[in-house]
């Protein structure tokens, strides 16, 4: 049986987020792979992408299932349509799309919580908000790096 | 008179040789510990670079073929050591971590004799996905008897509560949770409070008035109170207090006693909440 790269992927990625405390850096791998993803394929593909990556972060953390479901899927979306408007292959255009993601992604689920009467005050809210984004956009230019220099060429189409 | 030297040449040869043996003969006999070194060390700085040629001529192609021989066995041996240097590295390397466990298990299981008997140890197996969240997940659950609002601590102080109960495996939020609230009490002034999570490392101490006496350096410990975390068990330390221009409003930052990036290991408790289930 083939098991696809891309759920070989998925599961690395949670292994690590979960077992290196990397969340307690703020750095939120699953939003790295979402937006890195949608930036490859399609928008309803990118969606799924980001409607399965949400719920497993929601499954496995300790808040309502919900939040993560519905940002991540809205960011593989962006990522996805995002496409025709820049050229992906270069380090400093992923970099900028993963810290614009994190920022909206953020704000939204801050929204979300916020409407569930769940979300911390606005002052923790904005320093959790500002670690996090800071954080996976570190984390994002060392993936943007390994992916753009170490990107298979033959099957890139921008490169072809 | 040279012409009868010449002709005797060979005899006159050897009986100065004769002559030279019994002088070294008298000499060693009248002088017995002498050593000649200053002769010997002259005879054999003359000898030994002819020694040394003549042996280099003599062994050269035996050793350089020898050598020949010998690299393909030196080539396997150093093959073979480096291997054997790598192994004796892992195994130097997994005997360092081993004992940094086992000092760890030693520190954890007196720690353990101190605590109630019904105390358990868990390991974290994993961290909470989210950003928003602090939780982890640890080992045991309820097959182990944990319930759900079992205080989770250490030898610093709290750490969290159970929160989700599974037959093998539990979560606790932290302290540090937003969603997080634990009855404090400062050790010092012994004003009550209620110690908040702020989703970062770093707790609040709120519903104190804003003219209570909490001064940075207080240590705050659990009062009890809430059901859920027994009395006396730290909660953190005053780092900063900040009132508002008009003096109604304080804000009182507090640095939880627990350092939760470098947990392994935990202690729970049994629950004490009379409410659950």
């Amino acid at each position: 049986m083939r098991i696809p790269k891309e759920l070989l992927w998925l599961l690395a990625i949670f292994f690590v987020q979960q077992t290196s405390g990397i969340t307690d850096w703020g750095i939120d791998l699953p939003l790295i792979f979402t937006a890195l993803a949608g930036l490859r394929t399609n928008a309803p593909k990118a969606a799924a992408w980001g409607f399965t990556v949400g719920t497993v972060q929601d499954l496995l953390s300790s808040g309502w299932i919900g939040p993560n479901i519905a940002a991540k899927t809205l960011m593989g979306i962006l990522s996805s349509l995002s496409q025709k408007h820049i050229y992906r292959e270069k380090i400093h255009t992923q970099t900028f799309l993963i810290f614009l993601m994190s920022l909206f992604q953020q704000f939204f689920i801050w929204l979300l919580l916020k409407w569930d009467g769940t979300a911390p005050p606005a002052s923790e809210a904005l320093g959790i908000l500002i670690h996090t984004v800071l954080m996976t956009t570190a984390a994002g230019v060392v993936v943007c790096f390994f992916v753009v220099k170490f990107r298979r060429r033959r099957f890139d189409p921008a490169t072809a | 008179m040279l012409k009868f030297f010449l002709r005797n040449f060979p005899r006159f040869f050897l009986a100065l040789l004769l002559l030279v043996c019994v002088w070294v003969l008298v000499y060693r006999h009248s002088h017995p510990n002498s050593q000649h070194l200053s002769l010997k060390n002259l005879s054999m700085a003359v000898w030994m670079p002819v020694q040394k040629s003549v042996s280099w001529v003599i062994t050269f192609p035996e050793n350089t073929l020898n050598a020949v021989q010998e690299l393909g066995h030196l080539r396997q041996e150093v093959n073979r050591l480096q291997m054997e240097n790598q192994s004796l590295h892992l195994e130097l390397s997994n005997h360092k971590s081993l004992e940094v466990e086992l000092a760890r298990l030693r520190e954890v299981l007196q720690i353990k004799a101190k605590l109630p008997h019904s105390a358990k140890i868990a390991r974290i197996i994993a961290h909470d996905p989210s950003t928003w969240n602090k939780s982890f997940i640890i080992d045991i659950g309820s097959e182990d008897g944990l319930t759900v609002d079992s205080p989770v601590i250490t030898e610093q102080g709290v750490v969290g509560r159970i929160i989700d109960v599974a037959a093998k495996n539990s979560r606790v939020l932290l302290l540090t949770d937003t969603g997080s609230s634990v009855a404090g009490l400062d050790v010092r002034s012994r004003v009550s409070g209620v110690i908040l999570g702020t989703g970062q490392n770093r707790l609040s101490f709120g519903y104190v008035n804003a003219d209570e006496d909490i001064q940075p350096g207080d240590t705050i410990v659990s009062s009890g109170l809430g059901g859920v975390f027994p009395k006396g068990y730290p909660l953190g330390t005053v780092v900063k207090r900040t009132s508002s221009d008009n003096g109604l409003n304080t804000q009182i930052d507090v640095a939880p006693s627990v350092d939760f990036g470098v947990l392994d290991y935990v202690f729970v408790l049994p629950s004490i909440n009379i409410f659950a289930d």
